[in-house]
């Protein structure tokens, strides 16, 4: 097993699209612009990661895929969510119920408080059964017992039988696994599965998420602050900064040569990467909230190279990437390669109709634009 | 340059600031509760003056415990430990109170430690109320036998760790006053009468500030130390972020001044940016006040990055003590060559195979007789006369171990019992179902047509001759319900030295570094040419 994959992105139509999404959280107080025009695609087999501090939103982004944004949340008419090609943006609860049974599932961090204390993990892992495939009895324990055997949990008809309490941290997250899994899933949205575990527990799970996409080609959204797990798991990724994706590279692109500010910073301060007698940098500040629309760089006031224009025009995604790389960062400090004037006026330009769009013709460089938009 | 090192270095040789002696912290010790859960069993090591030591390991692996019973929030079981020549598990009362203004502590989770109903001020002045700071102490030189009274006490003892707060210099008739530099006054606050009209002289001190003015001041002080404002003084805690909350609780811990300081996880519930900047943080003040430092951590990284030496802790033991740089660079112990590959790099471009571990750690009330990491150790001695049995095999006896281990550990529910007098199916009853899990191939499990008892010999012929025997006792080991007959069996067969008896200390390299495991006995093969051996076949396989 290699964790290292370079998988070509295949050609089949993306399980999931997200264009445009915006969600909202309205109090009596302010307006918060959690996700503020997000878009990004997975295809099968593949895994998008998401990247980000506490507070960027992105398990707002999860949860307003799966329809768990709950009241003051709304998400945004003009955002569209599509899984395969069905789109979810306005769904009912009981319409989005149906989605989320056939084949769109989530494994949340805690795996203590994702499972109920009072029943059974059998108990438990029947009952999706029963929801989504409409198994019972014998049949259901069968089939139960074979799904605690695929996520490597050992003697799994005892297991069955006991509490949510006498599993370690590791087998409990393997059995919310083996719970997503219940409902046979093609898009699995892994939100910080592995972080309240240790590193050699963290090794397994990791593992095992790999053998399953591997086995059933399942597309996996990965969301984590820990930027070597996103090293390890990711085939491209979204950096995420108050709400917005501020950077999206190949895996292997944004650590090889991060172009976006925030990335540069997020990198530097990992600690153990340069001499250890050096200082580590940080990146001063904390992540702002977002209010309402963003005429202005979200990332500005933390950043090292701001400059006045920073604070009055907002920055659109523009390609950095060499060559074929998709490799797109939203900073007025690109496109490098013609003068600063000139670039903003990109930025300018392409501000203005983004906020309009409504049908997801978006001007915008996304990661399905070719590369030759570049000049 | 090289001279500075060669000062540093000496520095760290010379001074032992604490000694832990076979410290052993249990709980549950009474008789009723059974066995005792054995958190820390058995520990030693040094930790000098001024210098870092991590202690890693996985959550329940009693570095926790052993941080507080170093500063004797837990009481130890057995064992010692020595604080600048005292053992502070024997001080009780007053002493200990007074020693704990040496050794402090600042707790992981920023969102739990504080008091939501109380202001920083009020939260970081706490522990100074508590001791009634500031018991200002003075020194007289130039006067024998002189006797201190107003504001100040005489300094016990003029060689102390502790520099006097105030110090008298008597020349000629004249005095001269100075005052120790972190304490928030100036010198027009002290007020000096040297009386020699008596049979001994009387020096007496006035300050000026009240000690509530003085606590005051010192709190804002610190407030500025750890890159606040003195304005947050009057704030409440859920008006500030993690990394600010830490600040607040590492301020705390300063402030009575101590020498030690224990942190427990200190930057684990923070973002890798807010992070970083605690990290340099507690970088500065222990350069500032030359504090010792035990840094309690699971992140590696941050323990490469921050700690002078390192103890990786397993299942209550120290497994391997040494350099930081050195053991990140040439594991010893197998235990640490897993933690370590077991850490995601930054890097998508670094191919590494991580050794991954199966399992768990055992439950610390059964800690296994042996070596603690025996049972998911990839370096694991075998014995010989099973050399011809191929990794997947090992494998899945491993898995077979830690299945009987498990079993032995679930309690019977009343039901089950009933169920099993009865002759009924329980939960226990599936041996044969474990076998044909643990030992078959795929396809035999899959293949839904064949019985049970069928797939159950396919299995036990399928297995290399000399390994059925111990497979069927065992397997009627466990029809009986006798779990611990069963382990007995399995490791008598396939165990070794490392099931038998704990692993001693061996010296692994020449900067005194020390891990435990018989793998460095001169008759078994090393740790790393094992693990070379055993995952490179893997990989060719």
């Amino acid at each position: 097993m290699s964790q290292q994959r370079h998988r070509q992105r295949t050609e089949a139509a993306p399980v999931l699209t997200v264009e445009n999404l915006r969600t909202e959280f309205q109090t009596d107080k302010e307006v918060i612009r959690a996700i503020d025009d997000v878009s990004f695609d997975v295809h099968p087999g593949e895994t998008v990661g998401i990247v980000g501090e506490s507070g960027s939103g992105k398990s707002v982004t999860a949860r307003s895929i799966m329809g768990l944004v709950d009241d003051p949340g709304r998400i945004l008419d003009e955002s569209s969510i599509r899984f395969h090609g069905e789109e979810l943006v306005g769904k009912t609860e009981s319409q989005y119920r149906n989605v989320r049974g056939s084949g769109m599932t989530m494994v949340f961090q805690d795996p203590l408080s994702s499972l109920n204390p009072v029943y059974t993990v059998g108990n438990q892992i029947k009952e999706a059964l029963r929801l989504h495939q409409g198994l019972k009895g014998k049949e259901a324990t069968e089939r139960a017992a074979e799904l605690l055997k695929a996520v490597s949990i050992p003697d799994a008809r005892r297991r069955l039988t006991e509490y949510p309490h006498q599993f370690s941290g590791g087998m409990r997250q393997r059995a919310v696994i083996a719970m997503a899994l219940a409902c046979d899933p093609d898009l699995l949205i892994c939100d910080e599965p592995t972080t309240a575990l240790d590193v050699t527990i963290q090794a397994q799970i990791l593992e095992l998420l790999n053998d399953i996409q591997e086995a059933e080609d399942l597309a996996i959204i990965f969301i984590t602050h820990d930027m070597g797990v996103i090293a390890q798991v990711a085939d491209r990724v979204n950096v995420m900064y108050s709400g917005e994706f501020v950077e999206k590279a190949p895996v292997e692109e944004l650590f090889a040569n991060p172009r976006h500010p925030y990335t540069q910073g997020l990198l530097q301060s990992i600690p153990g990467r340069g001499d250890p007698d050096e200082r580590l940098r940080s990146i001063e500040g904390d992540v702002p909230t977002p209010h309402g629309a963003a005429t202005y760089c979200r990332f500005a006031p933390r950043c090292p190279k701001a400059f006045d224009e920073c604070e009055s025009i907002h920055p659109a995604h523009v390609d950095v990437g060499d060559g074929d790389v998709v490799h797109t960062a939203a900073c007025l400090l690109y496109p490098d390669d013609v003068p600063q004037e000139e670039a903003l006026d990109v930025h300018r330009e392409r501000e203005s109709p983004a906020e309009r769009t409504a049908d997801g013709e978006s001007p915008l460089v996304d990661e399905n634009t070719p590369a030759e938009e570049k000049q | 340059m090289t001279e500075v090192i060669d000062r540093e270095e000496t520095r760290l040789e010379a001074e032992i600031l604490v000694e832990v002696d076979e410290l052993k912290t249990y709980y549950d010790t009474g008789t009723l509760t059974g066995d005792p859960v054995k958190a820390v069993d058995g520990v030693s090591f040094d930790i000098r003056r001024g210098e870092t030591l991590g202690l890693v390991g996985e959550s329940g692996c009693g570095k926790t415990t052993l941080g507080r019973t170093l500063v004797q929030l837990e009481s130890a079981t057995e064992g010692r430990v020595v604080y600048d020549g005292t053992d502070v598990t024997e001080l009780g009362g007053k002493e200990l109170k007074q020693w704990r203004r040496n050794a402090q502590i600042v707790f992981q989770d920023p969102e739990s430690s504080l008091n939501d109903r109380m202001t920083i001020g009020e939260i970081i002045r706490e522990p100074l109320d508590v001791h009634d700071w500031p018991n200002l102490t003075a020194s007289v030189d130039g006067v024998s036998d002189a006797t201190v009274t107003g504001d100040a006490n005489r300094a016990s003892d003029p060689s102390g760790r502790r520099d006097a707060d105030i110090r008298v210099t008597v020349e000629n008739g004249a005095t001269d006053v100075d005052v120790r530099d972190s304490l928030p006054l100036d010198g027009d606050d002290v007020t000096v009468d040297v009386d020699q009209s008596g049979t001994t002289p009387t020096v007496r001190v006035d300050v000026r500030p009240t000690k509530a003015q003085m606590r005051r001041a010192h709190v804002r002080n610190l407030l500025e130390e750890v890159g606040m404002q003195q304005e947050h003084y009057f704030r409440y805690p859920h008006q500030f972020s993690g990394g600010q909350r830490q600040r607040i609780g590492i301020a705390r811990s300063l402030a009575l001044e101590p020498d030690f300081v224990v942190l427990d996880e200190p930057v684990s519930a923070l973002d890798v940016s807010v992070q970083a900047k605690i990290l340099n943080l507690l970088e500065d003040l222990q350069e500032e006040f030359g504090l010792t430092y035990l840094f309690i951590a699971h992140d590696l990284a941050v323990v490469r990055h921050i700690c002078d030496r390192v103890a990786v802790m397993y299942l209550g033991n120290v497994m391997e003590l040494g350099r930081t740089e050195d053991l990140f660079e040439e594991p010893g112990n197998p235990y640490t060559h897993s933690l370590l590959s077991a850490i995601p790099e930054p890097d998508p471009t670094i191919d590494k195979e991580p050794i991954t571990l199966r399992g768990a750690p055992p439950s610390p009330r059964n800690p296994p007789a042996g070596c603690p990491f025996s049972t998911r150790c990839p370096a694991k001695i075998r014995p010989p006369e099973f050399d011809h049995l191929d990794p997947d095999t090992w494998e899945a006896i491993d898995d077979l171990v830690r299945i009987v281990r498990e079993r032995r550990r679930a309690e019977r529910s009343v039901r089950e019992r009933a169920r099993e007098i009865l002759g009924m199916e329980t939960r226990f009853s599936d041996v044969e179902e474990i076998i044909v899990e643990v030992f078959g191939s795929p396809e035999s499990q899959t293949a839904a047509n064949v019985s049970a008892e069928r797939a159950f010999t396919d299995v036990l012929d399928s297995l290399p001759r000399d390994m059925r025997d111990p497979i069927v006792d065992v397997t009627e080991h466990l029809r009986e319900n006798d779990e611990q007959a069963a382990l007995e069996r399995l490791l008598d067969a396939f165990g070794s030295e490392c099931d038998a008896t704990a692993p001693d200390f061996h010296e692994v390299d020449t900067g005194g570094r020390v891990s435990a495991c018989h793998r460095h006995e001169p008759e078994y093969d090393g740790v790393a040419e094992t693990l070379r051996q055993r995952f490179d076949d893997r990989t060719i396989r």
